[in-house]
């Protein structure tokens, strides 16, 4: 049984390679990525390393005039030098005034650091994987939600179940392999937007003269984390969409009706909670998928305490009502799908 | 059902019933398909054809009644995997080429037979346009790519739904003769069609349905044999006296003046006879044949439908 629905996976992903639709959400993700760490990298460019400049005025021969000394100056003794020229009734008074600008270089000196590690948080690795899954997070649903319609509803539409039925195929079985190479091909879009992350991030590197990767080795396992809630937020909303298709008929209807969804939830949440209950967001699927992306996990701060049991305190709510969707549209998609008539082609 | 009456039946329905709300597409079909026949399927439209393909098929869930493809004693998805079926236009998938588009399905049911492919791409006449995406082929060659789909796997049963509709007379002619090959080998067709002349050359047996019932099932012969009857069909010197002469024969049944001829009801080896009969009064025979009836009359007969070529 497995064997035959990984057999009908591996040719729903041949028809899907041959669609450009995967490819367009695919290079929508990529886009927005993309984005995201060259426009933090243009305003890393942008930022003065070293030259904060300040203009001492001197009064040399008579004649107002300024010496440009910068922070780097201030701190290697360079400035000395500079102040060799100035005469010697001015000289300490330039002295001085050159001096009283060494603390405020230690602090853009900070700042700068400060901007510097949020570059690299950013787009060195490893925190650029995760940053980048997170540029892109809030879409996936969506994209995911007009992925599953899409090449379900078409079933409908080209009234292709006929001539896949009637080989024998099993319907929950087809209906299982179209779930799955769904969730494949999802899988397939963050791994390449992943990859995509790691080629921008060498690149960023080369051009910054930065480590290819930071010390901070922790946020592996965030990239990893992040990954891994994309995907598990991903398979409610593919049984919903198959679910809205089934029940339509149509991918136009299925569409609609998932992402209109989607989007009443994160419109109602508010109102909902004020009218009924502070404890209705806790049920609805928008709320629970935003929490679980939204919220970064915190490994515990004690030694010995389960790194597990921290991740479950922290998603069990939002990972059983996940998981409540995703069996229930599932099942409601599959029950519906297994009673009904195959029709010919709908057209739309 | 009672197995060994079915032992060589392909195809058996039991009082099979298919209502959509108040709407009865299928009334309680009984019918039998014989192994190794070309069978038609004949009806006007929403006579049900089609709904019985598809709960054949497992596409439509039957209300009532029961049905067995194949053999006894395999269960319906492994009578499905040996059964080539196209259900009304072929569906495919335009993007794919079709090539692909057979690759797919050929896949699907865990095979992987390329040689098999350009066989079939060949076969009918798809060979130079098989890379060619199946948006871009015209509704002859869609139909093509179906004869190609339903033959994949080599199947012991096809169910072809008008397989000509949409082709040319020439492409016509050679599905026909296409179809007809298919029919030998032991091979059974259960072939749906409008065209009732293209029925009657091509099948060996016909249901004829209406209304969701079954009218009719038997062998085309013998069908029309049995309303033809013994009616032979005289034109004489004189048909006005022959009518006379042939009514007062006690082994001659009705005898009616037809378009300047005389239709006769009268076994046909006594024809000598009635030769002799018209010869001694000295009325002589001009034409003398049996009286053929052809599927199209024998059809619009049993049906009691208007005239025309197709059903």
């Amino acid at each position: 049984m497995i064997r035959r629905i990984l057999r009908l996976t591996r040719w729903e992903l041949f028809k899907l390679r041959r669609l450009w639709m995967p490819w367009i959400i695919l290079a929508v993700l990529v886009i927005l990525n993309q984005l995201s760490l060259w426009g933090t990298y243009a305003t890393y460019d942008s930022t003065p390393a070293d030259q904060y400049v300040v203009s001492v005025p001197a009064n040399a021969g008579g004649e107002e005039s300024a010496i440009r000394v910068s922070c780097d100056d201030i701190e290697d003794g360079t400035a000395n030098s500079l102040l060799a020229d100035i005469p010697d009734e001015f000289r300490e008074q330039v002295r001085q005034e050159v001096e009283s600008h060494r603390e405020r270089c230690l602090e853009i000196r900070e700042q700068i650091a400060a901007g510097r590690q949020r570059f690299v948080q950013h787009c060195i690795l490893p925190s650029s994987l995760a940053n980048g899954l997170k540029a892109v997070k809030d879409f996936v649903p969506i994209l995911v939600i007009i992925l599953a319609t899409s090449v379900f509803g078409r079933e409908y539409t080209l009234g292709t179940f006929r001539p896949v039925m009637s080989r024998g195929v099993r319907r929950w079985e087809f209906l299982g392999a179209k779930a799955l190479s769904i969730a494949l091909t999802s899988g397939a879009w963050l791994l390449i937007v992943s990859l995509t992350v790691v080629v921008s991030s060498l690149a960023v590197a080369l051009l910054t003269g930065e480590d290819v990767i930071s010390a901070d080795a922790g946020q592996w396992l965030s990239a990893a984390v992040i990954f891994g809630k994309l995907i598990c937020a991903l398979l409610p909303y593919i049984a919903v969409s198959l679910f809205f298709t089934v029940l339509t008929r149509s991918g136009t209807g299925g569409v609609s009706i998932a992402l209109g969804h989607f989007l009443f939830e994160l419109i109602t949440i508010s109102p909902l909670t004020k009218i009924f209950s502070p404890t209705v967001g806790n049920y609805m699927l928008a709320t629970n998928v935003m929490m679980v992306l939204q919220l970064d996990f915190v490994p515990p701060a004690n030694e010995g305490a389960s790194v597990f049991a921290s991740f479950f305190d922290m998603y069990l709510n939002p990972l059983l009502v996940m998981f409540a969707y995703t069996v229930v549209a599932g099942a409601a998609a599959a029950w519906l799908f297994l009673r009904r008539d195959v029709t010919g082609p709908r057209g739309e | 059902m009672a197995e060994d009456r079915y032992k060589d039946i392909v195809i058996a329905t039991e009082s099979l019933t298919k209502h959509y709300g108040r709407i009865v597409a299928v009334d309680g079909l009984s019918m039998a398909v014989p192994r190794g026949q070309i069978f038609g399927l004949l009806g006007p439209n929403g006579s049900g054809k089609t709904t019985t393909m598809g709960m054949l098929l497992g596409l439509v869930k039957p209300t009532s009644g029961r049905f067995r493809l194949l053999d006894a004693g395999i269960s319906h998805r492994e009578a499905l995997r040996r059964t080539g079926a196209i259900v009304e236009t072929p569906c495919f998938y335009p993007g794919l080429s079709g090539r692909d588009n057979l690759a797919y399905f050929q896949g699907i049911s865990g095979k992987s037979n390329q040689a098999e492919l350009n066989e079939l791409l060949e076969r009918v006449g798809l060979g130079d346009r098989a890379n060619d995406r199946f948006r871009t082929y015209s509704q002859g060659m869609k139909q093509r790519l179906g004869l190609a789909y339903v033959l994949l796997g080599d199947p012991e049963v096809l169910f072809l739904d008008e397989p000509t509709n949409g082709m040319d007379p020439d492409g016509m002619a050679e599905i026909r003769e296409l179809i007809r090959s298919l029919g030998t080998g032991g091979r059974t067709v259960l072939l749906s069609s409008h065209l009732l002349h293209e029925v009657e050359q091509v099948c060996d047996s016909v249901a004829i349905l209406s209304r969701g019932r079954l009218v009719v099932q038997g062998r085309i012969d013998d069908l029309v044999h049995s309303l033809a009857g013994d009616r032979l069909r005289v034109r004489t010197t004189d048909n006005e006296k022959a009518i006379g002469i042939l009514s007062e024969l006690d082994w001659v049944g009705e005898v009616t003046a037809e378009d300047g001829t005389i239709l006769v009801t009268a076994p046909a080896e006594r024809s000598p006879e009635l030769t002799v009969a018209l010869g001694r009064s000295d009325v002589y025979v001009a034409e003398l044949s049996a009286e053929q009836m052809s599927l199209e009359q024998y059809y619009f007969k049993v049906t009691g439908s208007g005239e025309g070529g197709t059903a």
